[in-house]
């Protein structure tokens, strides 16, 4: 944790500045502020409808009943009060060594947080490892975060069946991740999505995720499987991972887009260590992030 | 199997390399990814991977190997041998004496045990053995046949055994005539191999013929001649010459050993001789006695002769003529000869003018006839040059007078003749005994004035003491012939070689000529009589052994002889290559997209 610590503060400090801007194609209050689309227990009314078995009695509308005989209840708007599930994925290709990836994933989960804060948005922090447990206690900040590790061999496909997170219902959910297995996206989206009112992908890739260097033969060695294989990394390898690469991250695009799901890849080298806007642009043009 | 090109060999330097270039890349920098996922489809380096970390020659390396292995094969023209390789071996014997030198370690023993051990190779079909003497002789020209000489035991036994027969006693070798035989004997395919001590006399260059000398170049006093002078009208001594030769570089004293000799027994004579020089030793040996000589301390056979006593054998003549003149004109002519001893009684020649004599039994008869009248020939002359007592006659100028038909014989072999005119006839009866004619009249000839003259009698002379019984020369060196006339009607006779062992021959003809093939004493045995000659290795040539050199010409492995008997599989690896490559990249191509 306390290799983290450093990235932590830096991405707390980063965050200053931003706050997570709520979805605006969704009916979300603050404090009974904002209106959800479901009806409610707010003091807001809505509309009529018949009586059905399982409506609150207090709602009956008495007057109407007078003038019509017919039991009539009242609706009024449901009142929703904003929450950010935040899933970090701890798998070990985040912690790819010879990369800043770890720091960054470590400094924009604390980001997050605090332009959640920032925002009024409660929060919770989740591991994605063995199984999905809360990183720190919920509604703290990082400073709590005591657990934060980057040493799983899994899927998060895996971490969710295991053991999924105890969502708030109707939160918005961000994962962030790089992304980097083969399972098919939706699998995990659909859990996201699911009870949700928001999902946001945030791809976190180290610059040699990205663009690797053509340095002749190596054993490449998979961080989570353990595999090898002996290449030959030259430009005509080259060519092909970076087609693998958009392949891959075109499915997950289209995946997201399929769930409503806004994706930023953000490259860990441009974000630590001195977080510049123009690096959190992306989160900004997606209307994840709204100046504070 | 050999090779046609064995210097591509070279090219298995490359196997090593491989196996550099697999170290190299087992030692490839590890490189941790968040995911291989995205590397799937770029190309694989060929190593082996994890298997050559466990350091197993992974299955894309043995193919390697195997296509570097078998392209540098097929490279290099790999030969195998064909069932055609097996071709006839002709062998050429050195059988001069020389091949003996050395007693145990000879030249021919040597040379024995390295045919020997090129018989156990399986690549001949049928071995010819030549004895290349004075002239070559075919010692087994059959052979082996195909199946039993394929290197067994029993073959290389056989072969052995036939050796025996090369016995190595020739005064010569004419080797080149020897291998002209080999080459006509073993055909277009034979294989000739010349067994010698001497080098050849140009290294040869055609692939069938390969050349081992097995000779050792070094100094020899050694006996080059012998004789013994007949003992003539019954003297009580011999005189014998001997000739020592030294041929080394340097002055050599030879002791010479004589029994019986004029020296005491045991004692040996000291003979001088400088580099290269032929000294002669002469001695008195009692008359009628063997005569042994030798060199001191020498066993070859070049180191001793054999002496026997010689007898000059004469023919009894009785002249009987009625005219006086001619009388003592033959009678100059037969004393004349030396062959001649003038005997009525058991006359083994009846030289006479009377047709009608009777003739004496088991001799010979000369008629001379007059004849009436006669006429002078001046010629031509025809004359049986196969006939003994035409040697060395030249009739041209002679003018011969005679009379035709005179002196009866008819009947006879003609043996002058001028026109249709015979002027001396010959007729042989059954008994062997032979009724000469010889028409001639002195008054109107000029033959008695000619050297034909002398020469027409000697030839009767020693027409007629040859087939007296006995041996001709008692003293012969190998390689001659003895002569020996047998006694009337000695059908078998028996000959005792100086080995031991015996030989019948067939006494037909009354005459033998029996060739001198080995060294000692020969007897011969016939109708109750018992004669006997000498055979001594006296050969110049071959007891000077300087020039004996040890060492192999010729390569029937040669680029020209290979194509006869091996075939290229060059091919058949080339295949296997492409089976490998196959294999190879099928095997790439799974590894490829396995995963």
């Amino acid at each position: 944790m306390e290799e983290y610590r450093g990235d932590l503060e830096a991405g707390e400090r980063a965050a200053a500045r931003y706050a997570l801007a709520l979805p605006r194609n969704s009916a979300l209050g603050i404090n009974g502020a904002r209106a959800g689309r479901r009806a409610g227990s707010s003091l807001e009314f809505q509309e009529h409808r018949e009586y059905q078995p399982g409506d609150d009695l207090r709602h009956l509308d008495w007057s109407a009943y007078a003038r019509s005989d017919r039991l009539i209840v009242k609706l009024y708007r449901e009142e929703i009060q904003p929450h950010l599930d935040l899933l970090l994925d701890g798998s070990r290709s985040m912690a790819l060594p010879g990369s800043v990836k770890a720091g960054a994933a470590a400094g924009l989960a604390s980001f997050l947080i605090r332009a959640a804060s920032q925002a009024g948005l409660t929060h919770g922090t989740w591991l994605a490892g063995e199984g999905c447990r809360p990183l720190g206690t919920a509604g703290t900040g990082s400073v709590s975060w005591q657990n934060l590790a980057f040493g799983h061999r899994g899927s998060l496909a895996g971490s969710l069946d295991r053991m999924p997170p105890r969502w708030r219902s109707r939160g918005i959910r961000v994962l962030v991740s790089d992304l980097l297995w083969g399972d098919e996206p939706r699998t995990v989206l659909s859990r996201l999505a699911r009870g949700s009112a928001a999902v946001w992908v945030i791809q976190l890739l180290a610059s040699a995720d990205v663009d690797p260097a053509a340095d002749g033969f190596g054993r490449l060695e998979d961080l989570e499987t353990g595999e090898r294989r002996d290449l030959l990394i030259d430009r005509e390898a080259l060519t092909r991972y970076r087609s693998a690469f958009e392949a891959h991250r075109e499915s997950w695009r289209r995946a997201c887009r399929e769930v409503g799901a806004p994706m930023v890849t953000l490259v860990a080298e441009e974000l630590v260590p001195g977080w510049p806007p123009e690096s959190l642009e992306e989160l900004v043009r997606h209307g994840m992030l709204e100046a504070a | 199997m050999t090779f046609a090109w064995p210097w591509a060999l070279l090219g298995l330097l490359a196997l090593p390399a491989l196996a550099a270039i697999y170290w190299l890349r087992q030692r490839a920098r590890r490189r941790p990814v968040s995911s291989l996922l995205l590397w799937r489809d770029a190309p694989e380096s060929r190593t082996g991977g994890r298997t050559f970390e466990r350091f197993e020659a992974p299955p894309v390396f043995l193919l390697e190997l195997l296509i570097l292995l078998l392209l540098v094969g097929a490279a290099a023209g790999p030969r195998i041998p064909t069932r055609e390789s097996r071709r006839p071996l002709v062998v050429v014997l050195d059988d001069s004496f020389s091949m003996l030198a050395g007693g145990e370690s000879s030249p021919r023993a040597a040379a024995v045990a390295d045919l020997l051990r090129e018989l156990e190779k399986p690549r001949h079909s049928r071995v010819t053995l030549i004895a290349a003497g004075e002239h070559p002789q075919v010692l087994s020209e059959t052979g082996l046949s195909e199946t039993s000489l394929a290197g067994t035991a029993d073959a290389a036994g056989d072969v052995a055994a036939r050796l025996g027969d090369w016995r190595a006693m020739a005064p010569s070798s004419r080797l080149e005539e020897a291998i002209s035989l080999a080459f006509d004997l073993g055909g277009e395919r034979a294989r000739v191999l010349v067994l010698s001590d001497r080098a050849p006399p140009e290294p040869p260059t055609q692939g069938r013929l390969s050349w081992w000398a097995f000779g050792r170049a070094r100094p020899n006093l050694a006996l080059v001649g012998a004789v013994r002078a007949p003992d003539g009208q019954g003297g009580a001594s011999d005189g014998c010459l001997v000739e020592i030769a030294n041929y080394s570089a340097r002055a050599e004293i030879a002791r010479l050993k004589v029994a019986p000799g004029e020296a005491p027994a045991g004692e040996a004579t000291r003979v001088e001789l400088g580099p290269g020089e032929v000294g002669r030793f002469r001695f008195q040996a009692p008359a009628g006695e063997v005569v042994r000589v030798s060199l001191d301390g020498g066993s070859d056979l070049d180191d001793r002769a054999i002496l026997l006593p010689e007898r000059r054998r004469f023919v009894r003549v009785e002249l009987s003529f009625a005219d006086q003149k001619l009388r003592r004109l033959i009678g100059e002519a037969v004393d004349a000869t030396g062959l001649a001893l003038r005997s009525p009684r058991d006359a083994q020649l009846v030289i006479t003018d009377d047709a009608d004599a009777p003739a004496p039994a088991g001799g010979w008869r000369l008629v001379v006839a007059a004849g009436d009248g006669a006429v002078p020939y001046v010629g031509p002359f025809v004359l049986d040059r196969g006939h003994p007592l035409t040697s060395g006659l030249a009739l041209d100028g002679v003018i011969w007078g005679a009379a035709a038909g005179a002196g009866g014989g008819e009947g006879g072999a003609a043996v002058v003749t001028a026109g249709d005119v015979i002027l001396l006839d010959d007729r042989e009866t059954a008994d062997g005994r032979h009724r000469l004619t010889l028409r001639w009249l002195p008054e109107l000839s000029t033959l008695q004035r000619t050297p034909n003259w002398p020469i027409l009698w000697w030839n009767l002379l020693e027409w007629r003491a040859r087939s007296i019984p006995g041996v001709r020369a008692a003293n012969l060196r190998l390689g001659g012939l003895a002569d020996v006339g047998l006694r009337p009607g000695a059908e078998s006779v028996e000959l005792l070689l100086p080995d031991g062992s015996a030989r019948s021959l067939s006494g037909h003809g009354g005459r033998l000529e029996i060739r001198a093939d080995q060294v000692g004493i020969h007897q011969l045995r016939h109708a109750g009589r018992t004669d006997r000659w000498a055979v001594n290795a006296l050969a110049p040539a071959e007891s000077d052994l300087r020039r004996a050199q040890s060492g192999r010409w010729g390569d029937w492995e040669s680029a020209a002889s290979a194509r006869w008997e091996r075939r290229s599989i060059a091919w058949a690896l080339l295949l296997l290559a492409a089976a490998a490559l196959v294999a190879h990249l099928a095997w790439t191509s799974f590894r490829g997209s396995g995963r």
